[in-house]
């Protein structure tokens, strides 16, 4: 069922360079260990040169764990230099103190049309799906996510279990009692986690999706290769670019058009975050969907902070209301 | 580590459509007496026992097809008009959102509340066009509820609802709204409300509903203080402020709601209430409690197994349903398996029983007791060379293997392949897919909770210590005519992590805690617990109840008692302070 007190999207793909930061009003970003933090900043700063003006529009969230890695020290280096609008500590799955300090920005910039470019490289997704509400209040959204070089995947990922299942703010939809369920599960790297999340979930004929081509020339392979099992089981596979959120949310649409009147659509994604970000925007305007924010810890195997560094690319997505 | 080793978890009746639910369903004692009865029953189930089948078959929607083919239930529905409405508290958001805990409480209960009323109004408008009851006029009916309902649970509404279908589109706005005037994260004010056009208000938990039943009961024909049931499934969701917060509207709610609630061991105790101590040591007195659990070696439980594998196997004669296991997977003893692996065992064991009768001066009870343990290691001594093992096969074996877990037993019936037209399957084949199932929940456990290796570890350890002992190579150790597999634990002087796994592997069947004293509870302190009967290939055990040990000591593994050590006795592994009836089978 559509939730009619939403707005329709506009969402369109851009490239890095088509970002005119005269038109941006503030930068979110956040500070974590993953290195690739930081290089959309540093990339702002390189292609317009002006640090002050950054430094005024920048308001970097920054973690309050994981401080000691190597990752972290470089981003917590960068920013300090930055000297940042605002610097605001917060937890992993703090998303109130996202949402209330941007909505405080606004209220105070009071522009009709403001645009918010929105780093969510490094953001846990209830903190930077939460924002898309700023769409009703007439803003421009702007994400970029710098694509990650990842060590040793697929041989040193943890086992991951799950921990406490939550729902992205936001993203709830009605419960529907009675209605069945289709999941929909957007995999990545982890499919022990996947497949222990199915099995929490009792997930039966799940909708699968992943990225291919990912990040590497292989993820695609080797996502399939982890997840074979919860593939297996599925009754839809495809695969998308992670480059083309747009053209995965034109999927992840019509699954839910599809499904109004007769199924609960239940968001699983676990894989990268343009992916997690095409579920969101797919949601956004369905009462009968919802987007999962489920926690997978380390299992059996306990690993390092995998430091993530940036290969180079962005991938921006541009959203407004229609 | 191989990370893609199994694939995880057991067949659920949660996403079932109504028509395979009621075609797979098999109704037991419990079912009938918890359908009929007024009270409160609280279930107590692990994963796979049945709990969401049980629930959602309470269901007006369900009961009124199933009173289609039977006749208790059409007895139940149209005699004595038990309306249930099914509420799942899974992975909403009204369970899910947690931030400061005194708000919570507030989304918590209007969002139950909300979900609650729309649920029912599903169910009522189905009463009322059903032939259930007899209504002169089934509309005037409904426009009457739908009056008297919205002016009483909403404090305004712009245009008035004429059908209780405009009424329950008015409850689902309200549940669109409800999670967007909680964005920043705190309850929104009455100005707020006004203008997001949200007007329902509830003081406490089902209280909407539970006042205005004697109207709804007396418009409907019913008796003015007729019972509704609520089916509450899935309370293990629910976070310990959100338990403590239904337990206390559960002790306090009496009017006209049967409240059956179903949950996992270990996740809602019922007890602690936001009452006064005083008040609390009464402790849920209103309710049944009842544990989900069928004995795999009891007649009610062969029978549901017979009754489901009929329903695999439809091809075979209804008259003849309890004859299909037998006739598919055989139904031999562990002596007569370990006869066909290898001819000579029948002469070994006449020897052994002999020496035992004369040396050891046995009665032929105890020999016959012992028959099961000689066959078992000649058995595991046989599979190490090139014959193809069928120690675990067999019709009763396979049902004591899925330990009265209606889902393992599906699960296995599913790896073995059983469909509509399914002929024997071979026992080498049959030990070949238990055995493999066996470990395969050994390594669900790694994946079922953060600490999942201290479940793995816990498990593993006692399946080696038991199949140690068991399989002992030395002639004269006591193990051999000592079955030991099961051990008293008092969990309250366990460290916590090692507490923790005791009770996520009760959830999940993997270790089960055997009722003393006829208790339903699963054990908070000391209890007898021993591994589910679905892991003993893995461990070359046999599915059956044999001595219980003291085993504390032995469970520590590295994570250290956490207080009153002195409780436990350090008495080593194999000194049995009960002897149990060993069953031949």
């Amino acid at each position: 069922m559509s939730n009619d007190s939403r707005s329709i999207l506009s969402i369109n793909c851009l490239q890095f360079s088509e970002i005119n930061i005269n038109d941006v009003d503030y930068i979110i970003s956040a500070c974590g260990y993953e290195s690739r933090c930081i290089f959309v900043s540093k990339n702002l700063l390189n292609n317009y040169g002006d640090k002050e003006k950054l430094s005024k529009k920048s308001i970097v969230f920054r973690f309050t764990t994981v401080l000691d890695s190597p990752g972290r020290k470089l981003a917590d280096a960068y920013y300090d230099e930055l000297n940042p609008y605002l610097s605001i500590p917060i937890n992993t799955d703090d998303w109130e103190i996202v949402f209330t300090t941007i909505n405080n920005l606004l209220l105070e910039l009071g522009k009709i049309n403001p645009v918010i470019l929105i780093d969510y490289s490094s953001m846990s997704r209830v903190q930077y799906l939460c924002l898309l509400r700023f769409v009703e209040m007439g803003c421009k959204l702007i994400f970029t996510y710098s694509i990650g070089l990842y060590d040793s995947i697929g041989i040193e990922f943890p086992i991951s279990t799950v921990g406490t299942i939550g729902v992205v703010p936001g993203f709830e939809g009605i419960p529907f009692q009675g209605f069945p369920k289709q999941y929909v599960f957007g995999l990545g790297y982890d499919g022990v986690g996947a497949l222990a999340l199915a099995d929490r979930l009792e997930v039966q004929e799940p909708v699968c999706f992943w990225t291919d081509p990912g990040a590497e020339k292989n993820t695609g392979e080797i996502i399939q290769r982890a997840n074979k099992s919860i593939i297996s089981k599925s009754i839809i596979q495809f695969s998308r670019d992670l480059r083309d959120v747009v053209g995965t949310y034109i999927y992840l649409n019509r699954i839910c058009l599809d499904s109004k009147t007769t199924e609960k659509v239940i968001f699983v994604p676990i894989g990268p975050k343009p992916q997690i970000l095409a579920c969101g925007l797919a949601s956004w305007r369905y009462t009968h969907s919802t987007v999962l924010a489920p926690h997978l810890e380390g299992g059996g195997i306990t690993s390092d902070y995998p430091n993530i560094k940036p290969n180079g690319e962005i991938i921006v997505t541009q959203v407004n209301a229609a | 580590m191989d990370i893609s080793y199994s694939e995880f978890g057991l067949p659920s009746a949660k996403n079932l459509s109504l028509y395979k639910t009621v075609e797979y369903f098999v109704p037991t004692d419990l079912y009938w007496k918890m359908l009929f009865s007024d009270g409160n029953d609280l279930i107590f189930g692990t994963r796979g026992s049945g709990k969401t089948m049980l629930l959602r078959m309470m269901s007006f929607s369900h009961l009124y097809k199933f009173s289609q083919s039977n006749t208790k239930a059409h007895e139940a529905l149209y005699s004595n008009k038990r309306f249930g409405v099914y509420l799942s508290l899974g992975v909403d958001w009204y369970v899910t959102y947690q931030k400061n805990i005194d708000n919570q409480a507030i989304i918590f209960r209007e969002g139950i509340n909300l979900t609650l009323l729309e649920a029912f109004l599903k169910t009522l408008n189905s009463i009322i066009y059903s032939d259930v009851i007899s209504l002169s006029n089934k509309e005037e009916t409904e426009r009457e509820l739908v009056q008297i309902m919205a002016e009483r649970w909403f404090r305004y509404i712009k245009v008035k609802p004429q059908s209780i279908l405009a009424l329950r589109t008015i409850f689902l706005n309200h549940q669109t709204i409800l999670p967007d005037l909680w964005r920043f994260g705190t309850p929104p004010n009455e100005t707020d409300e006004e203008k997001a056009g949200y007007s329902f208000k509830s003081n406490t938990l089902f209280q909407p509903l539970d006042s205005i039943l004697p109207e709804i009961n007396e418009i409907l024909s019913l008796d003015h203080d007729h019972k509704w049931i609520i089916c509450l499934d899935e309370l293990e969701n629910l976070h310990k402020h959100q338990s403590v917060m239904l337990s206390t509207t559960l002790r306090s709610t009496k009017g006209n709601l049967a409240f059956k609630i179903t949950t996992l061991p270990y996740t809602f105790s019922g007890g602690e209430t936001l009452f006064s101590e005083d008040a609390t040591a009464v402790e849920l007195r209103e309710f049944s409690f009842r544990r989900l659990q069928y004995d795999p070696s009891d007649g009610e439980y062969k029978e549901l197994a017979n009754r489901i594998i009929r329903k695999k196997i439809s091809s075979f004669p209804e008259t003849e349903y309890s004859l299909i296991g037998e006739k598919i997977f055989g139904d031999t003893s562990f002596l007569t398996r370990a006869k066909l692996t290898d001819s000579s065992f029948e002469k070994q064991i006449n020897q052994v029983k002999n020496e035992a009768i004369t040396k050891r001066r046995l009665n032929d009870n105890s020999v016959r007791k012992l028959i099961p343990i000689w066959s078992i290691r000649f058995l595991k001594r046989m599979s190490a060379g090139n014959i193809n093992p069928i120690a675990y096969s067999g019709w009763t074996t396979i049902i004591r293997l899925s330990d009265g877990n209606p889902a393992i037993l599906i699960r296995i019936l599913n790896d073995l392949n059983v469909k509509k037209d399914t002929g024997p399957i071979d026992p080498s084949f049959q030990h070949k897919v238990l055995s493999e199932l066996a470990t395969k929940w050994l390594e669900w456990s790694r994946g079922l909770y953060k600490n999942g290796n201290d479940l793995y570890n816990l498990i593993d350890n006692i399946g080696n210590q038991f199949q140690n002992r068991l399989h002992s190579t030395s002639e004269e150790d006591p193990a051999i005519n000592e079955e030991i597999s099961r051990f008293r634990v008092d969990l309250s002087v366990l460290n916590p992590r090692m507490c923790e796994a005791f009770k996520v592997g009760a959830r999940h069947s993997l270790l089960v805690a055997e009722a003393e004293k006829s208790s339903v509870r699963y054990p908070d302190g000391m209890g007898v617990w021993r591994l589910s009967y679905a892991l003993t290939p893995k461990y070359w055990l046999l599915p059956r109840r044999g001595k219980i040990a003291n085993f504390a000591s032995q469970l520590e593994m590295g994570f250290g008692r956490h207080e009153k050590p002195s409780i436990i006795d350090n008495e080593p592994v194999g000194v049995s302070e009960e002897i149990e009836l060993i069953e031949e089978i």
